[in-house]
């Protein structure tokens, strides 16, 4: 056979062919066994009660479990806790499922005890330190029984070990290696720092059949385009954060499923009363001045909803629907406040970021709003670190928050609305608000439901009048699928964020 | 032998510059690791709980001692380790380099196997239909910002083709198909510019080789057009190919840092971006020497080559 430059033409046409479908089928092939997650942030550490944002609590929450959780119904449940109930005004008796750490060894009411413990030592850098305070002592009943003695009266105390940054981890455990051992569905098996983990399925974890599949693969994708290639081109089941921008094409996309909750995390304001925010007549001008739709469109695409007022999950008893409205978009009382304020013209500094698109364009468009109103803002907005530290010195008449809670607890929100808590960058500071602190203190005593809900809707009021938090806008948490992951849910509202809590039941077809 | 000790000093004493520069600029710019650790997503952490970590961290100490320290540790080649895990930052920079290293490499030879052979061509057949699209294109991969073509790179091969993994890196013992095809991508889209460059000087010194006399010499001999072009025009046209491409060599470190985010290629630049947004220090400082000892080597090479080949230089 004579090889002609036609024949050579038709053979590179065909092996380039079956080049490319070999390459096509052999890329795209799904392991059965396997969870491929796509994950924003590849988590500084794993050390456990350790705030280290959602990506991390996302890999936390595969290796580690909670005395209790959520269900996507925003019901406080059990959950290595089989009960948890109150033996009068300050203690309270729990009392653990017969569940396994994944190294095989019971989780008792000691390992309880050495977490608590570890958690409230000083300098231990946890996240929930401060309220962990409360508890004066662990009393150890039994083997799976424990007493948690409290020093005042605290309703939110179940809800506090339902945060996502209180995981159970076996006693003495963070002596061999950093993140513990802890009783979640799967073990850590392999890391390399900046590119992905991979976990194989825990043979002790306490749901009879869950797992659904051995191992996990997670791999950091920290361009959100890059992450949003990844799941259309199917090399991953699931990615978090779903770009905002992105989420119409991929809810478009026959392959995919897009999973989101409009009333996810939020973005607000945060006053500084060192400067002419200490006149609360001007504040709550500010927070009547914003046309948050504009704020859910421009920098969320349409996906999330105004943010009005305090920010509390309808699926609670807490939430009031009037209440919630009390930030609404009106000008002509603003103008009238600022009036009465004196501060016609005034020229305050807005602290936001330029590093993160959503703090950017909010603040960019609050700017124009309140230019509106004749309040001048000018912006500062450096890198995030920058801001951070520029936020805990108190520099900025105001500044572009972004948060989410942890938990549905009515008090939850304390940490956001009560500028006489120790200073720091997410939240206001140097001014009052008159019988404030008082009431969050009595909220957090009171364990009568009735009395509770009468006691928050008190406090929203204030933070209505006295505005020491702005509402701007909830952002829409996302995560998409391939069509092959099944039986994935979210938690709702706000905590949406942490729905890598529920990974443990999904299933592969 | 004293101009070759001097050479040596000067590119010890940038080292040490470069390094003392890099320690302080980190530390005049706000922001304290300490404080971002415990941050999370916006987790208010307690004062003790700052001021251990920043013990722990060493930075509680006056700022020159902090300098002194680093650079004792520097001299005896401890990286120190990373604030944010207290991993080795050797340990890292070890494992990261030889990609981001590959990665340039990769991106070197494309750029010269696309440029050289296109350019001869070109300048071959100047003013022809494949010189005319040839110009068009290079004057496209020239103005083309290097993100840009990584990104419609994905677009293109991943999303729409699915022919390949949207981005990623696997090791080349793991899945040496997967490594190359993983490679090829963010090298590509490295390549484009540079080969552009090469393109156009081979071209210019194509035409300007034809008209030289020896190659009008070789055709009245009758030489074959193909041999004309191997022996006397690629040859001598090479030469400033070659300055040009080893001048712009540096160049493609700069290119890694927006491809290796990008195409997610776990390189010593996605090290670098986000050491310096955790203002992890020592990564920063280590990483930041490391490049610059690979600068500062390659033109003490090139010096210490240009005085034994040029002894006039050394005087």
């Amino acid at each position: 056979m004579i090889l002609d430059r036609r024949t050579l033409l038709k053979l590179t046409a065909a092996s380039s062919a079956a080049l490319a479908f070999g390459a096509h089928a052999s890329f795209a092939q799904a392991p059965a066994d396997t969870l491929r997650i796509g994950l924003s942030t590849y988590p500084a550490h794993l050390k456990p009660w350790v705030n280290v944002g959602y990506a991390g609590q996302l890999v936390s929450s595969l290796i580690n479990r909670y005395l209790m959780t959520y269900t996507t119904e925003g019901k406080l449940v059990g959950e290595l806790a089989e009960s948890f109930e109150r033996e009068g005004d300050k203690a309270w008796v729990v009392k653990l499922k017969d569940a396994k750490f994944s190294n095989g060894q019971p989780v008792t009411a000691a390992d309880v005890e050495w977490n608590i413990e570890k958690i409230k030592a000083e300098g231990s850098g946890a996240y929930t330190r401060d309220a962990m305070l409360e508890v004066e002592k662990v009393e150890i009943v039994d083997d799976r029984t424990f007493k948690l003695l409290t020093k005042t009266p605290n309703a939110a105390l179940p809800a506090l070990f339902a945060n996502p940054f209180l995981q159970i981890i076996a006693k003495g455990s963070t002596d061999t290696q950093d993140h513990g051992v802890g009783a979640g569905p799967f073990t850590l098996a392999n890391a390399e720092k900046g590119v992905g983990l991979d976990f194989e399925a825990s043979p002790h974890y306490f749901k009879t059949g869950f797992p659904k599949f051995k191992k996990v693969k997670v791999t950091a994708y920290a361009d959100e385009n890059l992450r949003v290639a990844a799941i259309t081109a199917g090399d991953v089941d699931v990615i978090d954060y779903v770009p905002w921008s992105a989420m119409d094409q991929i809810g478009a996309d026959a392959n995919l499923g897009l999973e989101t909750v409009a009333t996810g995390a939020f973005m607000f304001l945060s006053f500084n009363g060192a400067g002419a925010f200490k006149d609360h007549r001007l504040r709550r001008a500010v927070a009547l001045s914003i046309r948050r739709e504009e704020i859910v469109k421009g920098v969320f695409f349409g996906h999330g909803a105004p943010l009005e007022g305090v920010p509390r999950s309808a699926t609670t008893p807490f939430y009031n629907a009037e209440l919630a409205k009390g930030q609404t978009y009106d000008p002509d009382r603003a103008k009238a406040l600022i009036k009465e304020a004196g501060a016609e013209g005034v020229t305050v500094n807005l602290l936001s970021t330029a590093q993160y698109g959503m703090h950017r364009d909010t603040a960019v468009i609050v700017q124009g709003h309140l230019a509106e109103v004749g309040i001048n803002v000018t912006l500062t907005m450096p890198d995030w670190s920058t801001r951070v530290t520029m936020g805990n010195k108190g520099q900025g008449d105001f500044a572009i928050q972004g948060l989410g809670l942890d938990t549905f607890d009515p008090d939850a929100v304390s940490a956001l609305i009560d500028p006489t808590l120790s200073p720091t960058f997410f939240r206001s500071r140097n001014f009052e608000v008159p019988g404030l602190s008082a009431l969050l203190a009595k909220g957090r005593a009171e364990f009568d439901l009735e009395k509770r809900k009468a006691i928050y809707a008190e406090v929203d009021k204030l933070v209505v009048e006295y505005t020491p938090f702005c509402g701007l806008s909830y952002r829409a948490t996302g995560f998409a699928r391939l069509k092959r992951v099944n039986n994935f849910r979210m938690l709702p509202d706000q905590i949406s964020p942490f729905s890598g809590r529920l990974f443990d039941e999904l299933s592969l077809s | 032998m004293f101009w070759f000790l001097q050479r040596i000093a000067i590119s010890l004493a940038l080292l040490w510059v470069v390094t003392s520069l890099v320690f302080l600029s980190i530390y005049m710019v706000p922001g304290d690791p300490a404080e971002l650790l415990l941050s999370g997503d916006g987790a208010t952490p307690d004062p003790a709980s700052i001021a251990q970590l920043r013990a722990d961290l060493g930075l509680d100490q006056p700022i020159l001692a902090q300098y002194a320290e680093r650079m004792a540790g520097l001299a005896r080649f401890d990286l120190g380790n990373s604030m944010v895990d207290g991993s080795a930052v050797s340990a890292e920079i070890a494992k990261r380099l030889p990609r981001t290293l590959e990665l340039v490499a990769a991106a070197a030879v494309l750029s010269l196997l696309i440029g050289i052979p296109a350019g001869v061509i070109a300048g071959l057949k100047q003013g022809g239909r494949f010189d005319r699209m040839a110009n068009f294109l290079a004057g496209f991969a020239q103005g083309i910002p290097v993100f840009v073509a990584g990104t419609i790179i994905i677009l293109l091969f991943a999303q729409i083709w699915k022919l390949t993994p949207a981005g990623g890196f696997v090791a080349f013992t793991a899945d040496p198909g997967k490594h190359i095809v993983l490679l090829a991508m963010p090298a590509f889209a490295i390549a484009l510019g540079l080969a552009a460059i090469v393109f156009r000087i081979a071209r210019a010194s194509v035409l300007d080789v034809l008209p030289l006399d020896y190659v009008r010499t070789a055709r009245a001999k009758g030489l074959p057009q193909g041999r004309i072009v191997a022996r006397h025009v690629l040859r001598n046209a090479l030469m400033p190919v070659i300055t040009v491409f080893a001048l712009n060599l540096g160049g493609l470190f700069g290119g890694t840092v927006l491809v290796e985010y990008v195409f997610n290629w776990p390189g010593l630049s996605g090290m670098l971006v986000s050491a310096v947004n955790s203002r992890d220090y020592p990564s920063v400082t280590a990483v930041i020497l490391v490049i610059s000892a690979l600068f500062i080597t390659l033109n003490l090479v090139v010096d210490i080559l240009y005085g034994v080949t040029d002894p006039r230089v050394r005087k």
